[in-house]
């Protein structure tokens, strides 16, 4: 018998609770096993004897339920290299099946695996980062996070380098504009490049080139314009960089092969400019390829669902939707997934790991 | 039902209503009564929602001077049934609160004692003249009392601490929110039992505290208002303890040599590892003595503790920096190394034999006599062998053997060993040669 159970029955002699009640405390305070063994050990011809049977009639139900969510979530995780949170999972089984020793050999194999991967991190993010290189630091660090979100050290480390980074492409965003407004556009476009090396997917930064791009090539076109004193195109709202950006990141993710990339991109774009042609009109067209995928796609989400894998069903359905967006059995499909998925999620706490003030 | 006890002047209600002195005031109130309409009816009543347990009420006052005061009515519905709540004299007595029970004698039985959250009424007045006729009643106007708060927003718990839960969540919105209930359960569905009373709105963290190693709770939360009602709660959000270290690995016998055990396992991977406590277990004992407290980088441990040729086994657990400690790992069986003491009958007397581990540092052995006097020393010898020769026929001896280190350390001493010398045994007689080894 395991030591709550023996504490419990001790504090049962001696506090007269019963073991309904004593079972009850454990559960209460998270120990489901220590419960089951308190209850299971009420000898037959006890008086708490029928209310502890009825207890581990509920229990056990609850406790195999629990095993095999905690499993499928250590498993997912697992193929997601979240191995922290993986091990957290199993460890979870093992409390409940302590006996269960192929569990307990791949939670030890996989604490080994986390570690040496953490280590290997560590090493090559010291090394970027003395090397200064902001951006595989960043990488780096991501990785690091995904290995181990409880770890608070990372959660310090990453705003640090987030503020580097912030103001590293500030720095060079208001280098380019200050030369794009001067019309030394060779000298922007340096700039906004190098924002881009630090952030793919800063559209200011695109839009900035897409303009300046097109000035020089309507220049390469009329030579005349290019003495007409100030250009047109310099006065171009953020609004509009911006929406140039995400439409010129939508054309990037077609030509590698990424429509729903780009539909998403071409999304914001018009989200940002309602009336940007290009967009609207690479917009239809990515919808009107991929519409032939809108009932494959719908089918294997619904695959995915029967299978109890909410993310990729909803995955599926999303890309569905961004190809027909009217489709209300697909929304019903995506709302109702969400809930259950919404639902799911109540077991897994939020990985961030600051600390809170306050007392008890 | 309230237009009915007004219907006719000098109802027993009315007339306990004049009894009564109106609130804020001294003046006694006049025998009401109906009558025939002579004043008009008040105007611009106006009732006010969203007060804590309590419903301001406020009218226009009526400029005739025959205005002696006014009555209010309640009732749950518009369409009634609306019954007295209070009379007030004066002509610009024109402010009244509802704080639940009516105002007047003996009708406590018919409000509520309180207001209770979020709670409608409807109300009417009408003017009584000087000398107690009434006049006609207003529009009825509506009010509701503040709703029971909503919960505050972000509930936030964090994972992966040692025995505690920090919990946060942002301040409730609501301007009557006084305080909160912070409840936890095993499972999302509950049942959930209080943890915490917050009684100040600002306070919006809390360390749930005293838990055990990696168990899952559900939190959630509910405001509370300065009249102690508590809204619905949140939505619960998942914690989960931080873990103890996992059991160490690969425990097993580095080396044994006399008196002493090492042993040796693999290191846990744990970052915030502080180190490991090797335990022992005799084979007599139930319980595990601690052998030795290492720090995270000592996989080794010596115990030096033990007695030859004894039978024990060892278990290691890991502690981390925050003292949680993992489960025991798995057990490993040791015999200790022995004297490998043994004694020979032959003619010239008893011949003892011992290891004497030369290579583990002993230089000498004592030979010890242990009788029901003590132990007496009988030789104080170098090498492996000494022949006791003093010994006679139908006697029983009992041995020890200590070997000693070239600065007088001495390992733990041999178990007994005992022999029997025969009645018979005068000299070498063949077949009655004995190689012994300790009892028990």
């Amino acid at each position: 018998m395991r030591a709550p159970a023996i504490a419990s029955l001790a504090a049962l002699l001696v506090s007269c609770t019963t073991p309904v009640e004593s079972g009850q405390r454990l559960y209460q305070e998270g120990d489901r096993l220590g419960a089951l063994e308190t209850w299971r050990s009420v000898p037959p011809d006890s008086e708490g004897y029928t209310g502890a049977q009825a207890r581990i009639a509920e229990l056990e139900p609850e406790f195999e339920r629990l095993v095999q969510e905690y499993e499928q979530s250590a498993r997912e995780y697992e193929a997601q290299g979240r191995l922290t949170e993986a091990i957290l999972d199993y460890r979870l089984v093992l409390k409940l099946e302590p006996e269960d020793q192929a569990t307990f050999d791949h939670v030890q194999q996989l604490a080994r695996t986390r570690a040496a991967q953490k280590a290997e991190l560590e090493a090559r993010y010291a090394q970027v980062s003395n090397a200064r290189d902001l951006v595989l630091a960043r990488k780096t660090l991501e990785e690091l996070r995904r290995l181990d979100p409880f770890d608070a050290a990372l959660e310090t480390r990453s705003r640090l380098l987030d503020e580097q980074l912030g103001s590293a492409i500030e720095a060079k965003m208001q280098s380019g504009r200050d030369a794009f407004a001067a019309g030394d556009y060779p000298a922007a476009a340096r700039s906004f490049r190098a924002v881009l090396i630090l952030d793919a997917e800063n559209e200011a930064a695109r839009g900035y080139l897409s303009y300046i791009d097109t000035m020089r090539r309507e220049r390469e076109a009329a030579p005349m314009l290019a003495a007409g004193g100030a250009d047109p195109n310099s006065s171009a709202t953020d609004n509009e960089m911006r929406a140039e950006g995400f439409h010129l990141g939508a054309l990037a993710a077609e030509r590698r092969g990424e429509p729903y990339t780009a539909i998403r991109l071409e999304m914001r774009a018009i989200e940002a400019v309602p009336d940007h042609a290009g967009a609207r009109q690479h917009l239809q067209q990515l919808r009107r390829r991929q519409a032939g995928d809108v009932d494959a796609l719908v089918e294997a989400g619904r695959i995915a669902f029967s299978e109890e894998d909410l993310r990729t069903a909803i995955e599926l359905w999303d890309r569905a939707l961004l190809v027909d967006p009217d489709n209300e059995r697909v929304r019903a499909y995506v709302g109702r997934a969400s809930h259950q998925l919404e639902n799911l999620e109540l077991l897994r706490a939020a990985p961030a790991d600051t600390d809170a003030g306050g007392g008890s | 039902m309230a237009a009915g006890l007004l219907a006719c002047a000098g109802t027993p209600e009315l007339r306990a209503l004049t009894e009564r002195f109106s609130p804020g005031s001294q003046t006694k109130l006049p025998e009401l009564h109906d009558a025939e309409p002579g004043l008009p009816a008040p105007q611009a009543l106006r009732a006010s929602s969203g007060q804590l347990r309590e419903i301001p009420l406020r009218w226009d006052p009526l400029l005739d001077e025959s205005v002696g005061g006014y009555v209010l009515e309640r009732a749950p519905e518009r369409q009634g049934p609306f019954e007295l709540l209070a009379g007030l004299a004066g002509r610009n007595a024109t402010v009244y609160v509802d704080r639940g029970p009516g105002s007047w004698p003996g009708a406590s039985n018919r409000g509520p004692e309180t207001l209770s959250d979020g709670q409608t009424f409807f109300y009417r007045v009408r003017a009584f003249e000087r000398d107690g006729a009434l006049g006609p009643r207003s529009e009825a106007v509506a009010a509701r009392t503040a709703p029971p708060p909503d919960p505050p927003a972000e509930l936030r718990a964090w994972s992966h601490r040692p025995r505690l839960v920090p919990l946060g969540w942002e301040p409730a919105t609501d301007v009557h929110a006084a305080g909160y209930v912070l409840e936890r359960g095993p499972t999302p569905d509950g049942p959930f039992e209080r943890i915490a009373n917050i009684q100040d709105r600002w306070q919006t963290s809390w360390v749930d505290e005293g838990l055990g190693d990696l168990r899952v709770f559900f939190y959630r939360i509910s405001t509370v208002n300065g009249a102690g009602g508590r809204g619905e709660p949140t939505q619960p959000v998942r914690a989960v303890t931080k873990p103890e270290p996992l059991p160490p690995l690969g425990l097993r016998v580095v080396a044994r040599r006399l008196g002493e055990n090492e042993l040796g396992w693999d290191p846990n991977v744990e970052q915030d590892l502080k180190g490991y406590r090797l335990l022992r277990i005799r084979a007599a004992a139930s319980a595990a003595e601690p052998v030795a407290e290492l720090r995270r980088k000592a996989t080794v441990a010596v115990d030096a503790e033990v007695d030859p040729g004894e039978r024990l086994s060892y278990v290691v657990v890991a502690r981390d920096r925050h003292g949680l400690e993992s489960a025991p790992s798995g057990r490993v069986e040791v015999e200790s190394e022995g004297y490998e003491l043994s004694a020979t009958l032959r003619e010239d007397g008893v011949h003892l034999q011992w290891n004497p581990r030369v290579d583990e540092g002993y230089e000498r052995a004592r030979i010890l006599l242990e009788t029901w006097l003590g132990s007496r020393e009988l030789a104080h010898v170098t090498g492996s062998t000494w022949v006791h020769t003093d010994v006679e026929s139908g006697t029983r001896y009992r041995y020890r053997v200590v070997l000693e280190r070239p600065d007088g350390s001495a390992a733990r001493p041999s178990r007994l060993l005992e022999i029997s010398v025969p009645n018979s045994w005068t000299s070498w007689l063949p077949g009655q040669d004995s190689n012994l080894r300790p009892s028990g």
